[in-house]
């Protein structure tokens, strides 16, 4: 969630409502070792993947509407969450004239400009098929990366 | 501005599956099978983990027995001790040992037979005296003993040295796959976060959350909340859930939040339908827990599965400080919830069919902390309830409680274990229907022990 928000500008802080939705208040966890444990065992792999303890189907539910909440749902393209918290979509508006000038811009500042094409694509489809404004093709676009598992991993 | 508050997030995200249907071709399940009206040789396994450590020293107390009497437990505890009055008195043959005095309902049920004690049990590699343990030899003690993460990561996956990857409860209903087929759901369900216990080779758990406080339903479960009234952010959702680009961690998240979305859409309508009477203390979280584990049994058939496991996380117990007031009111929850948990197996007529036991992953110093509590030590005594136990009696060994005792770790009353977590798991896992040759599967050092069934099941 931190993530999510500084990459538009925003701040996080004990003020910020959402730092507790998930019930993982950045600066208030429960024990000293934090919310999950570095060795945990991913399921299904054999690979390790600390984060996934605490991604329990559930809780993956719950961070999809959390990304709605935050990124898909308002009439403006400036949100403020709490003090310090702001963020600001408004500079990607007028590249949604374009999907794919768009996407190529969320894919720099979310994931670093290397997303793999398949998923472009299929981002840029869906912002493409969205006829309902500027301002919602930037928040799908930003809804789709921020609730993808590529998304999750790489951050 | 817009100021969105918690309560705001979870009525989004409570907001029910009949509602948010956009996203149910992403359900793996499809049509529900139709099952017939019982099921033969329901069997269902809930496990209460008690994090943090419960300080089974004040939960059960010799008082008089053959081997101790209340003084010496007295002695060790210091300005932690229990008064003697207060203990509620319990026969195991002709001693007689004292529950935590805020435990009357499962003082009980263990006088009913319907609930017994297994003393001293911990995590082992094997069979291991003081002068062992001394040893430091890790091929035959434990790695990281007193640990939270470690202890609790090894009693969930029976694995005491080494990274495991999966839990015995998860590896018992991997064994169990045929008494489910055709489930539209998983047998493995947990209320709130699960560490390795509920995870399998093939087996994954459902989060099955009790309601929020508040708010409509007989589940916390979340499903997908529709964005924007378009389609497509559901049909982008669906493609980049198929998507492939090798990355085994990217597949891994996708078919959680398949999986998520699934299980939501599955039981919330089911559970609609679903009336335990029984009450169910109020403040109790614990109870919620078991309520909604009592309310996902009750939908048993129309789930298709005869075998199910249940993971309940209870704490903290972890009571370095203020001990006595903190164990007080969890022991009091506990003892309260599970009464009325076994009232409502009783209601739905399978008492006999559910066995509910208690883990933690270590017991607590007899000696005090110096700051009103106890410390992290290793082996514990748990308790097991339901209609198929041989309760009303001990099982295992109870330990001395002199410190510097051949069952003390290090003159703190820091008991070794003279049980192993497999041993009690394999007892449990047998009842289950798991196959003695098949223990090992779930079990890794089960052999290194002289008894793989304790005997506390019928």
């Amino acid at each position: 969630m931190a993530g999510m928000v500084r990459a538009f500008g925003g701040l996080m802080t004990n003020q910020n409502y959402f730092s507790t939705d998930m019930e993982q208040d950045v600066f208030t966890p429960a024990s000293v070792f934090n919310y999950y444990e570095p060795d945990y065992g991913v399921p299904g792999t054999t690979l390790m993947g600390g984060e996934f303890q605490i991604f329990s189907p559930n809780n993956a539910i719950l961070r999809t509407n959390e990304v709605s909440n935050l990124f898909s749902q308002w009439g403006s393209s400036v949100q403020t969450y709490g003090p310090g918290t702001t963020i600001d979509l408004t500079l990607f508006l007028p590249l949604a004239a374009n999907p794919t000038t768009l996407v190529d811009a969320l894919d720099l500042t979310l994931t670093h400009g290397v997303m793999p094409a398949a998923m472009k694509t299929a981002i840029v489809n869906a912002v493409a098929a969205n006829t309902d404004g500027n301002l919602r093709q930037v928040q799908l676009g930003c809804y789709l990366i921020l609730t993808s598992n590529y998304y999750n991993v790489w951050h | 501005m817009i100021i969105r508050t918690r309560r705001d997030f979870l009525r989004d995200t409570v907001r029910t599956a009949g509602a948010l249907g956009a996203l149910s071709m992403l359900s793996r399940f499809g049509q529900m099978n139709a099952f017939a009206a019982s099921q033969p040789g329901y069997q269902a396994l809930i496990c209460i983990f008690l994090s943090g450590g419960n300080d089974g020293h004040n939960t059960v107390i010799p008082i008089s027995t053959a081997q101790q009497n209340y003084s010496l437990y007295a002695k060790g505890r210091q300005g932690l001790a229990l008064a003697q009055s207060t203990l509620l008195p319990i026969n195991n043959g002709n001693d007689v040992y004292g529950l935590h005095p805020s435990m009357p309902e499962m003082q009980t049920l263990y006088s009913k037979g319907t609930m017994a004690i297994l003393a001293n049990v911990g995590n082992l590699v094997q069979p291991i005296n003081r002068d062992g343990y001394n040893s430091n030899n890790l091929a035959i003690v434990p790695g990281q003993l007193f640990s939270h993460s470690d202890q609790a990561n090894q009693w969930q996956s029976a694995i005491p040295n080494g990274i495991a990857s999966n839990g015995w409860g998860g590896r018992i209903a991997d064994l169990m796959q045929s008494k489910n087929a055709g489930a539209v759901f998983p047998p493995i369900t947990n209320s709130a976060d699960c560490g390795l216990f509920c995870t399998g080779q093939h087996t994954f758990p459902a989060t099955v959350p009790p309601p929020i406080s508040g708010f409509p339903g007989a589940t916390g479960m979340a499903t997908i909340t529709g964005v924007q009234n378009s389609t497509s952010p559901t049909a982008g959702m669906q493609q980049l859930l198929k998507f492939d680009n090798g990355l085994q961690l990217v597949q891994a998240g996708n078919g959680i939040v398949e999986r998520g979305n699934s299980y939501a859409q599955t039981l919330t309508g089911l559970l609609q339908s679903s009336n335990i009477t029984t009450a169910f203390p109020a403040a109790n979280p614990l109870a919620a827990q078991l309520l909604t584990v009592a309310n996902v049994m009750s939908v048993r058939t129309q789930l298709g599965l005869t075998r199910q496991i249940f993971f309940c996380d209870f704490g903290s117990f972890d009571t370095h400080g203020s001990q006595l007031e903190t164990q007080q009111a969890l022991l009091q929850q506990l003892s309260q919830a599970v009464m009325a948990f076994y009232g409502a197996t009783q209601e739905l007529g399978i008492a006999s069919s559910v066995t509910t036991f208690t883990a933690s992953e270590f017991g607590r110093t007899l000696n005090p902390s110096g700051t009103d509590g106890s410390d992290h030590a290793w082996g514990n005594h748990h308790f097991i309830l339901g209609g198929g136990v041989e309760g009303g009696k001990f099982y295992g060994t109870f330990p001395s409680l002199v410190l510097g005792s051949e069952n003390d770790a290090n003159n703190r009353g820091t008991l070794i274990p003279t049980t192993a977590i497999s041993q009690y798991g394999a007892t449990l896992a047998q009842w289950f229907g798991v196959s003695n040759a098949n223990l090992p599967i779930v079990f890794p050092n089960i052999g290194n022990f002289g008894s793989s069934n304790l005997g506390f099941l019928a």
